[in-house]
């Protein structure tokens, strides 16, 4: 089977904020198809990686490869090109609160400068993203008028309208209560099933990568499924990250399996939500 | 021993760096003609109340003060003269220039601080916009437009106030008043009271979006922005201004 093709490569990449390294040294290879939970407790440097990921951060020293490319000697402008391919949630939901639903949702449309579609097709792919997010009446409301989890759900609306290859989810999960969250998650699933994208998916919630590593979208009956094990769910990997480096590496069963007492201990509340405490 | 002063040539640094980018930007496209239009409404006519009462009454105080101190000189006839005089040179330029710090570069402080706390600058960047060219630029030229409009229409409704004072409790006749406060005024003084707020609203635009795009620590940290906006643009205006008085004064004499 041939090689599925590079999406993300970080190369001994450390970021660093007034000397303390937030990624320290980390290296790692994303390729197409693969779906990336980012374990990590706050300031283990999960966003950092997600920024550098996306050029909005420098690395101090390594490289960031994205879609085989280097992007080390990238400028801001060339970054603009990279990014066009890349979809990302921020964790706040990043939704610009002057504009109204629609317009947020159009923003990565309207603003693209080398291929711009038409205003028709900007306001059909505004609306099919919505109504994928389950949003589509709330085209001419502003974020502040609209809930935590349904400013995510937007955010969701935003980052896939430009049917990205790479799509990135800080902490999409977190602030939002548990059914919101089921929610979200659910959504970060249908969207990595339907559009077949590369997901990476930062959380501190081991729920959020226990289910996409075990549920899928079934496009026919438009529901979310167990996953068929048989058919193997290979490219779902968890990565434990502490203090910006991998503590884990490894798929969900090695992941509740290791013995290495910081994962444990941070798996270990998570698990007995699942009943698979020791 | 001399990392207390890495910080502020830091700073400055960045803000001739930021400066340079956002003129930079005037020649590059896109351009934001709307957000330019927009923010030129908030700066230029939103300011417009403030600046009209304030330079109404600096310029009808200045003729009562000065109409005292120059009537020991028999010379109260020559307070149009000095109201024009420090009006236009000083006055007009530094107080328009002290309430726009205080309403405008605190506003651009706040407002991108809190884009950028909560990730908005961040998601521009992410979604293909150069923060910079979308909000820093427009910001500057917006300024640049309007704040000498806005001194100009200071100076004049200040020597208006003048003119009331004088000729309500001074006893002086209004040509008089006109005649002195117009004769006084050179070509050089129009030119220092408008070369003035250009300058300033440079300091003032760039401080404030500086402070808005560097904030750090949440709702706090915007607070903070927001005031270090207002007290470095406010300081740097009286700065300036001394030093384009000392450029304009060592030409003409």
């Amino acid at each position: 089977m041939a090689e599925r093709r590079p999406i993300l490569e970080f190369e001994n990449v450390t970021v660093s904020f007034a000397g303390a390294p937030a990624l320290d040294n980390l290296s790692f290879l994303v390729r197409e198809g693969d779906s990336r939970i980012i374990l990590g407790a706050a300031g283990s440097g999960k966003s950092v990686l997600m920024k550098t990921a996306l050029g909005l951060l420098k690395p101090d020293r390594g490289r960031v490869k994205v879609f085989g490319e280097d992007t080390s000697h990238l400028s801001e402008t060339q970054w603009f090109a990279v990014r066009r391919k890349l979809g990302v949630l921020f964790q706040e939901g990043g939704l610009f609160d002057s504009l109204t639903i629609e317009e947020n949702v159009a923003y990565p449309l309207e603003n693209n400068r080398v291929n711009r579609p038409s205003s028709e097709e900007i306001f059909e792919r505004t609306k099919e993203a919505l109504e994928f997010v389950e949003l589509g009446e709330t085209l001419d409301k502003v974020p502040s008028e609209l809930s935590g989890g349904m400013r995510r759900r937007v955010g969701i609306a935003r980052a896939m309208v430009t049917n990205p290859t790479l799509t990135l989810y800080d902490s999409p999960t977190a602030g939002l209560d548990p059914i919101t969250s089921y929610t979200i998650v659910a959504l970060i699933a249908k969207e990595r099933c339907v559009h077949n994208t590369t997901t990476m998916i930062a959380t501190h919630r081991y729920q959020d990568g226990h289910f996409l590593a075990n549920y899928t979208y079934n496009d026919k009956t438009h529901r979310i499924e167990p996953v068929n094990r048989d058919g193997g769910d290979a490219g779902t990997r968890f990565w434990v990250l502490r203090s910006g480096h991998f503590a884990f590496e490894g798929t969900q069963s090695e992941l509740e399996e290791t013995r290495d007492p910081y994962v444990r201990n941070f798996m270990k509340p998570r698990m007995k939500t699942y009943g698979k405490q020791e | 021993m001399l990392d207390f002063l890495k910080g502020p040539v830091q700073a400055v640094q960045d803000v001739f760096i930021l400066g340079g980018k956002a003129i930079g930007n005037i020649v590059r496209r896109p351009f934001y003609w709307t957000d330019l239009f927009i923010q030129m409404d908030i700066i230029g006519v939103g300011s417009l109340p403030i600046v009209i009462l304030t330079g109404f009454f600096s310029g009808a105080v200045m003729a009562l003060q000065m109409s005292n101190a120059l009537a020991t000189y028999g010379a109260k006839e020559q307070t149009g003269m000095v109201v024009s005089i420090t009006l236009v040179r000083e006055l007009g330029p530094a107080l328009t220039a002290l309430m726009v710090a205080g309403r405008n570069a605190s506003g651009m402080a706040s407002e991108l601080g809190s884009m950028r706390v909560t990730e908005q600058i961040d998601a521009m960047r992410a979604l293909g916009t150069d923060p910079i060219q979308k909000l820093v630029t427009p910001r500057m030229l917006a300024t640049a437009f309007t704040l000498p409009l806005l001194t100009v229409i200071a100076d004049f409704v200040g020597i208006f106030g003048g003119y009331l004072v004088a000729i309500s409790t001074l006893g002086i006749t209004g040509p008089q008043f006109w005649t002195t406060a117009w004769q006084a005024l050179d070509y050089s003084d129009i030119a220092q009271g408008l070369v003035k707020p250009f300058v300033f609203s440079f300091a003032i635009s760039l401080i404030g979006c500086y402070y808005g795009l560097n904030t750090t620590g949440g709702t706090q940290g915007v607070g903070r922005a927001t005031t270090q906006a207002v007290v470095v643009a406010s300081v740097l205006i009286f700065v300036l201004t001394f030093f384009i008085t000392k450029i304009f004064v060592g030409r003409v004499y």
